[in-house]
């Protein structure tokens, strides 16, 4: 690992923080919360368009400890990303089986929308919350955080799998120092899960 | 760094396998739940198309008859998700019969029998009715091809037809359109027919669940916050460490 956040400096840094770490366990809280949310809705697609669009919104535009530039950053960003995407194509191989939708514009498009706001959330927001206190750290705790609001959704038989996958996605995050690289990486795993 | 990244990716895959393993429905994980609206009308949708459904229509229409039988003709239901062509001379022509009468009615599949091979109808079934007017002889074959295509709600490539609704009998049919929701298959003549598939329905949990899935939501943000406290909590105590103060019980 070779990026790390540093620590907020001083109490002044305190209550941003805070600030940053309730809104980042709401936003959890909601993602965790989207069965219900969609069942009060005739339209659920507009549901979650909204609710991943406001997480990107939110997500892109609150203030955390600045990501920590890497030595050869592009380098890191090439190889990190291509070991994600291989490993997510190999695991769509090992698991067979069939695509959960139909894969038309609207659906990459939806599944792409979903995937960079999970990962300014979890990547950008949650980790750089969690960061000060240690990679190793913020990679475990961002990715149970991945895994825990994906359970209503999909049932506690993915928590396994997505807790490897959110720790793929975090390490991806620490070794890069940022969370683009997971956020190509989910866009294009969720591709392969559709093709 | 890369020596973490393939102990990550090997740890992935394990899960990959073991997932596979456990869940044996056959339906990849995504991660994320998106699903697009879908456009079918059910009679009868299932729980999860159930918000903003629209009532399919039915059609009648009258085919006219020459010597030769029917000319070249089409049928559809007003929303096309049932669409028939017949060839000419599809319809044999009866003594004493000038037309036919063709009904189209979208039924439940709750109303027939289900479909075999563990498969579940896909979409509704649609009982196609064919009588000679005016002698109100049924209809029961066609002599000269004709097309069916169907729409469908979800993926899928298996089409049964059934004289009574009763015992199916799967047709040779393949996908025609880029996005694989309309299936065409030779139209054998009146009787039920629906579209099938193997993917697990797609879950709505109940009422009760979603209820539950508010305290998840809460639940998960509590404890989100409780990590992010845990964190704080880490970096005070390091920073106590570095500056030589003893650390808070």
């Amino acid at each position: 690992m070779t990026a790390t956040l540093s620590p907020p400096a001083g109490s002044r840094r305190a209550a941003p923080v805070a600030t940053t770490a309730v809104i980042a366990a709401i936003g959890c809280g909601l993602l965790a919360a989207r069965p219900a949310l969609v069942s009060m809705s005739s339209r659920p697609a507009a549901v979650l368009v909204c609710l991943f669009s406001l997480l990107l919104i939110v997500g892109l535009s609150m203030r955390i400890p600045p990501e920590t530039r890497v030595t050869g950053a592009r380098h890191h960003f090439v190889m990190t990303t291509a070991l994600g995407v291989v490993a997510f194509a190999v695991g769509r191989v090992l698991i067979g089986g069939h695509a959960p939708i139909t894969i038309t514009l609207w659906s990459l498009a939806a599944n792409s929308l979903a995937a960079v706001a999970e990962e300014v959330w979890f990547r950008r927001v949650c980790f750089g919350v969690l960061a000060p206190a240690g990679t190793a750290f913020a990679i475990v705790a961002s990715s149970a955080l991945f895994a825990v609001v994906h359970v209503s959704t999909y049932g506690v038989s993915v928590l396994p799998l997505d807790v490897a996958a959110g720790a793929l996605l975090g390490w991806q995050r620490a070794t890069t120092g940022s969370w683009r690289a997971p956020a190509l990486t989910h866009v294009l795993a969720n591709v392969l899960v559709l093709l | 760094m890369l020596t973490t990244g393939l102990a990550v990716t090997v740890v992935y895959l394990l899960a990959v396998v073991a997932t596979a393993a456990f869940r044996g429905d056959g339906a990849r994980p995504l991660f994320d739940g998106f699903v697009p609206p879908s456009s079918y009308r059910f009679v009868d949708p299932p729980q999860f198309f159930a918000p903003g459904n629209v009532q399919p229509g039915s059609m009648a229409t009258t085919l006219a008859l020459g010597p030769d039988g029917s000319g070249p003709a089409g049928f559809a239901t007003p929303d096309g998700q049932f669409v028939v062509n017949l060839a000419r001379g599809a319809i044999q022509a009866a003594p004493g019969a000038t037309s036919v009468q063709v009904q189209v009615t979208p039924i439940a599949p709750r109303h027939t029998r289900p479909v075999p091979g563990g498969l579940r109808a896909n979409g509704n079934v649609y009982e196609v009715n064919m009588r000679y007017e005016p002698t109100g002889t049924q209809v029961t074959r066609l002599v000269r091809p004709a097309t069916l295509l169907m729409e469908l709600p979800e993926l899928g490539n298996a089409l049964f037809v059934s004289p009574d609704g009763t015992r199916w009998t799967r047709l040779r049919s393949r996908p025609v359109s880029a996005d694989q929701l309309t299936l065409t298959a030779n139209f054998t003549g009146p009787g039920f027919y629906v579209a099938a598939t193997d993917l697990p329905e797609l879950v709505v949990q109940p009422a009760g669940a979603q209820r539950s899935a508010i305290w998840i939501g809460i639940a998960t943000a509590s404890g989100a916050l409780v990590l992010f406290a845990v964190g704080a909590l880490v970096v005070v105590r390091r920073r106590r460490v570095r500056e030589g103060r003893p650390a808070a019980p």
